[in-house]
């Protein structure tokens, strides 16, 4: 894949009261047991390469 | 399960044995309009609303947006904002983006991307990026959970 110029200067983030609750949000999320681990984690990855996201 | 009711209300029920995800989606519901222009993040939020045919979200104004001055002629005129004279540069590089974003977000091009950068700046389009995900990601949850569950027109 084709590196990309970055869109937004590394560092740069939402607002801190922003950034922490969606973070805590999806922390949460991914706590959740009702789906078996191999299912969420292949939609983890097909959410991560649909989204173009390499972290 | 009726889903004729506001999405807070819809999302209290589903998450009802979830209370930590519930909480930290509202925190985040709450960061996000006080992040953001709340009249550009209200707009916006009514067009994912139009696109992702929530009739629900399409008759709710946010408070914040309200005392904000959001213009209801503009509202009226959300769905031709291409054509409206009621948008400006920022209204319409953040309308051309969010489309963008729920119609297709991994076809996002520079172009969208840095149109608005320009009007938001860099950290504004950071604060953006995230309230407009909190925006949809609670309307998708809802339609989701509508076409799973059933009851209500959305």
């Amino acid at each position: 894949m084709a590196e990309r110029a970055h869109r937004i200067t590394p560092g740069v983030g939402a607002a801190r009261p922003l950034r922490r609750a969606l973070g805590a949000w999806q922390a949460a999320v991914v706590r959740l047991d009702g789906v078996d681990p191999i299912t969420t984690e292949l939609v983890r990855l097909r959410c991560a390469r649909y989204h173009d996201c390499h972290t | 399960m009726s889903f004729d009711r506001a999405t807070d209300e819809v999302l209290d029920e589903v998450l009802v044995d979830h209370p930590d995800v519930r909480a930290h989606l509202a925190e985040a519901w709450d960061a996000a309009w006080t992040s953001v222009d709340p009249v550009l993040l209200d707009l916006c939020r009514l067009r994912v609303a139009m696109l992702l045919g929530c009739s629900n979200e399409r008759a709710t104004r946010t408070p914040a947006a309200v005392a904000a001055g959001l213009d209801e002629a503009a509202v009226d005129e959300l769905a031709d904002w291409h054509r409206s004279g009621r948008f400006g540069a920022v209204e319409r590089t953040a309308l051309a983006f969010t489309e963008q974003w729920v119609i297709d977000v991994a076809g996002m091009d520079d172009a969208t991307v840095f149109a608005l950068r320009e009007q938001l700046g860099e950290q504004g389009l950071a604060d953006f990026t995230s309230a407009l995900l909190v925006v949809e990601q609670r309307q998708r949850l809802r339609q989701t959970w509508r076409a799973l569950f059933g009851g209500g027109d959305g």
